[in-house]
């Protein structure tokens, strides 16, 4: 909806527009202030017509607390009226039906009914008609009912509007005749009969696809009041009447009339017709429902009372555990009440009932865990047997998913080795945890498909022209390899010390067959792995085992990073609001899990190190996609340190640099990602065959490798920085290691 | 041993009278954002006695007979929880010092104030508090907000701020003591293009496609 004035405008002196209300169909209303700090509403008359002010001014000085009082009438500068008039906050009964979709209860529909035709009466005995009585003009603040729009609808028919301009919500409300220029006060008894259908079963009786379809009902069709109870229906079937003649001749005779139908509605016949009786009742039974269950309340709030005294009385000589039988009869008495009621009838248990009955075993319940140490009979006879055996039984003997590596191998795992199984108990965590892959996996569809396939695509595409330049340099890279040996530093290599050996044996390698070198491949690391075992050794690994392991150490991941999260938010308070940690630990997780399946998949095979290199960029440009768009969906803002994105590598490579720092950008995910992915050897981290179970040295490097490409791709450096470190840590407490001796 | 990660310490104002921000919004109504960890409530107060000394109240002063500073209501890292310094109940028991607040409780301070809390994201500490009696402070508000990290406003009823009719949701997201603004749909800032995200400032009118609101900063 737009609105003319915009917040803080002044259109009338010495009033101050804050907010708009709504949109009427006589004109914008506004909340306003004025200068002392008086709430008003303020309407501004689109159609300046001299007659519709005039019938402004009729009620201006007329009061009665169901209508909505008229303070002033002021003229702006350019000319235009305005209505200043009191301000009611609350809800307007429009809000309150759209709650209500079946209806309101009984008891509601009485309240606005009396509120409505009090002021509508009023209006009728002051020799003026209302003329747009509808459910958005009706307010009620604090209890009361105040009817809005007095004197506005001067001439609301349909032909000095066209059908097109009238607004939808005023037809449903309108009364046959005004289609014809009649206005007598018959119209407001329509009116208000409409309304009444409408809170008694949620929907009005004429409703239709276009303005004219409605108006045409209104002329000619009967109402249908078949969801209406039958008591009722000669007070709708009066109210409706398309000739005002014959129609209810005031609306205080029509309030008057549905509150004695009502009353009389028959037991049996209030619980079958529809909405009247739905959570409620109707007339009679009504009232004596109603003085039984506060007969119930009261009983219910005097053993509450006691038991209050009870809780708080200051007598020290009397423990809890003494006070404790009190307490539990009166919990029974209460239960023994609540069972006949039920018995009796169930409408009878309302909610204050409920709360006062669970107020009650709330102390009983306090009692008891103040009484149980010195009631050990309660203890032994009441807890003991249903929470004492879960305590004692022995927890399953787990196997163990980091086995001692002091510890010497068993038979049995040196039997699993030899036949290529699984030891390390991955397979028994799994199966004790297959739904925490599922969820994972569930929770990572739901959070990415919600979002528009457009906006997808792009990142994907963003992701995609990413890879290719990463592509790009790598080529290079390989190429310059070639000639100098001496950019090996820029991979961060950790070499290990047969790799150096090896290297120190080739050098003496010009000696050997030329076929034998061919054999070897150019892979000089190769032939190292036949003197000491480790990431870079060939060796045949089957799908079962791979698979197996991988099912663990997915698993694994996941616990590990709940485990690093739970760390990070707990103990040094990281993360600024819940959704950052989510973003951290479905980053953390996706990132591990890309690296743990891409490095099983590629364990013991001859190592194409580029190949490694660019499958787990891969996977860095799909992470990256995917918290962009969490990070969208979240609409979260990491917290950016100080790096501007214009310093970063970014500022060349993309034109539509943010003017927010705060939001991080998905060319910096995605490049942060792959970056990150591509300049560490990963695979040192997860093989199984790696020197070291863990090594704080790796996750020292990786934090190095990570705050270096957040820098270069304007990412957050700190959570650039941890996120490498998560990464590592998690990775490497998750892959599966074997002990140096049980390597083959 | 990891403190250097731990983010500035949130420095909380001075308690006193209009230390809320405000968020009028067309079509739904005025909230109140209140920033700090503790938020005191009670009545309207009695004025100094010297005339150009601030009045002393509760942060959130409610007209109605309330002590002065009747309760506070903290948020620690997890929850909330409400001190009670006068008579107040909590989902109908009495609170004699403390007790944690949980989504829909009802506040019952003194006589006839009821309020309920609400904490209606689970993405978010931020949490709610409507007015169930007719009891407001001196203007009429529709419900404080008690800002922890964001503070959504849409048409679900998951948001902190529950605008019918709204087609997009809006987020204001809190940076220590600022607020910054971001939408998924394209919003105007004093009729400016809102690019990703900004800053809010006193007196900034930002407008979506049908939503417009202004919010207020005390300084």
């Amino acid at each position: 909806m737009k609105f003319t004035f915009a917040p803080e405008s002044r259109p009338l002196d010495g009033f101050t527009i804050k907010r708009a209300i709504a949109r009427g169909g006589f004109g914008e209303v506004y909340y306003a202030l004025t200068d002392s700090g008086k709430e008003v509403a303020i309407k501004l008359l689109q159609d300046n017509l001299e007659v519709e002010l005039r019938g402004v001014t009729q009620c201006l000085n007329l009061k009665h607390p169901n209508l909505v009082t008229l303070f002033d009438i002021k003229q702006d500068t350019d000319g235009d009226h305005w209505i200043v008039m009191e301000f009611v906050g609350g809800k307007t009964l429009d809000r309150v039906v759209h709650e209500h979709p079946n209806g309101l209860p009984f008891d509601e529909v009485l309240a606005w009914l009396d509120g409505i035709a009090a002021g509508i009466g009023f209006l009728h005995d002051r020799g003026i008609v209302h003329r747009d009585l509808k459910p958005a003009n009706i307010f009620r603040e604090n209890g009361i009912v105040k009817v809005g729009d007095v004197g506005l609808s001067k001439f609301i028919a349909p032909s000095r509007r066209s059908a097109h301009t009238q607004s939808v919500g005023t037809v449903y409300y309108m009364a046959p005749e005004v289609a014809k220029g009649r206005y007598c006060r018959e119209v407001d008894v329509y009116s208000l009969a409409v309304i009444l259908y409408e809170l008694v079963t949620g929907k009005v009786p004429f409703d239709g696809e276009t303005t004219a379809e409605i108006l045409m009902k209104h002329l000619t069709e009967r109402p249908n009041l078949s969801p209406i109870s039958a008591n009722l229906r000669p007070v709708f079937e009066a109210a409706l009447e398309k000739d005002p003649q014959r129609r209810t001749s005031d609306v205080l005779e029509l309030a008057r009339q549905f509150r004695a139908a009502a009353t009389h509605l028959g037991t049996s016949e209030a619980l079958q017709v529809g909405n009247v009786a739905l959570g409620t009742e109707s007339g009679s039974e009504f009232h004596e429902i109603h003085a039984e269950r506060l007969r119930i309340c009261s009983q219910l709030r005097d053993l509450l009372d006691q038991a209050r005294k009870l809780e708080t009385s200051a007598d020290r000589d009397r423990t809890w555990s003494q006070k404790q039988p009190q307490i539990v009869e009166l919990v029974q008495q209460v239960r023994d009440i609540r069972a006949n009621v039920f018995q009796r009838d169930e409408r009878l248990w309302d909610y204050s009932a409920e709360g006062t009955f669970s107020s009650l075993v709330a102390i009983a319940d306090k009692f008891h865990k103040l009484a149980s140490p010195r009631l050990p009979i309660l203890d032994d006879a009441h807890t003991q047997p249903h929470e004492k055996p879960a305590a004692v039984t022995p927890t399953p003997q787990r196997p163990s998913m980091f086995p001692n590596p002091k510890r010497p191998a068993s038979r049995w795992e040196k039997a699993c080795y030899a036949t290529g199984r699984s030891v390390s108990g991955s397979l028994s965590l799994w199966q004790r945890h297959p739904l925490l892959l599922i969820g994972a996996a569930v929770a990572i569809l739901i959070w990415t498909l919600p979002r528009g396939v457009s906006a997808n695509v792009m990142s994907a595409g963003r992701g995609l022209s990413f890879l290719w330049v990463v592509l790009g340099v790598v080529i290079t890279i390989e190429l310059f390899r070639g000639v100098s040996r001496g950019v090996d530093w820029l991979f961060l290599t950790e070499r290990s010390s047969s790799t150096e050996n090896h290297e120190r044996s080739t050098g003496h390698g010009h000696q050997k067959p030329r076929q034998q070198r061919m054999a070897e491949s150019s892979s000089w690391i190769r032939a190292a792995a036949f003197r000491v075992v480790n990431p870079n050794s060939v060796r045949e690994i089957s799908w079962r085992r791979r698979i197996t392991e991988l099912s663990g150490s997915l698993a694994t991941a996941g616990l590990a990073t709940a485990l690093v999260t739970a760390v990070l938010a707990y103990v040094t308070q990281f993360f600024g609001s819940t959704a950052l940690v989510g973003q951290f630990a479905v980053g953390t997780l996706l990132g591990s899990w890309g690296l743990l399946i891409v490095s099983k998949l590629r364990e013991g095979l001859p190592r194409e190190r580029y190949i490694d290199r660019m499958l787990l960029a891969g996977v860095g440009v799909l992470v990256g996609v995917a918290l962009f768009e969490l990070d969208g969906w979240l609409m979260i803002d990491l917290p950016t340190d100080g790096w501007s994105q214009k310093q970063s590598l970014l500022a060349m490579t993309s034109t539509s640099l943010s003017d927010n720092p705060q939001h991080i950008l998905a060319e910096s995910y995605v490049a942060f990602f792959a970056t990150l992915f591509f300049f560490r050897r990963w695979w040192w981290h997860t093989d199984s065959f790696r020197a070291h179970r863990f090594r704080v040295l790796s996750v020292c490097l990786t934090a190095i490798v990570g705050a270096v490409a957040a820098c270069a791709w304007g990412f957050p450096v700190l959570w650039g920085t941890v996120w490498a470190a998560s990464l590592s840590s998690v990775v490497q407490l998750a892959a599966v290691w074997t002990p140096r001796e049980q390597r083959q | 041993m990891l403190s250097f990660l731990r983010h500035p310490p949130i420095v909380s104002r001075p308690a006193t009278q209009g230390a809320m921000s405000a968020i009028w919004i067309d079509g739904v109504g005025c909230f109140w954002l209140s920033l700090k960890d503790r938020v005191t409530i009670g009545g309207p107060g009695t004025p100094s006695a010297k005339p150009d000394e601030p009045r002393e109240s509760a942060d959130l002063a409610i007209l109605s007979d309330l002590k002065q500073r009747h309760a506070t209501i903290v948020r620690n890292g997890e929850g909330y929880l409400l001190e009670a310094h006068g008579s107040a109940r909590v989902a109908g028991r009495e609170v004699l010092d403390r007790t944690a607040l949980n989504d829909g409780a009802i506040i019952e301070l003194g006589r006839s104030v009821r309020l309920r809390f609400r904490q209606p994201s689970a993405l978010s500490l931020s949490a709610r508090l409507d007015f169930v009696s007719d009891h407001r402070p001196t203007q009429s508000v529709d419900g404080v907000v008690l800002l922890a990290d964001t503070c959504l406003l849409g048409s679900g009823e998951e948001n902190h701020i529950v605008c019918h009719d709204w087609l997009g949701q809006i987020l204001l997201v809190r940076q220590g003591l600022e607020l910054w603004c971001r939408s998924r749909q394209a919003l105007t800032v004093n009729g400016h293009r809102l690019g990703s995200g900004r800053r809010l400032q006193s007196g900034d009118v930002v407008s979506g496609e049908e939503s417009r609101f202004r919010i207020e900063i005390p300084n």
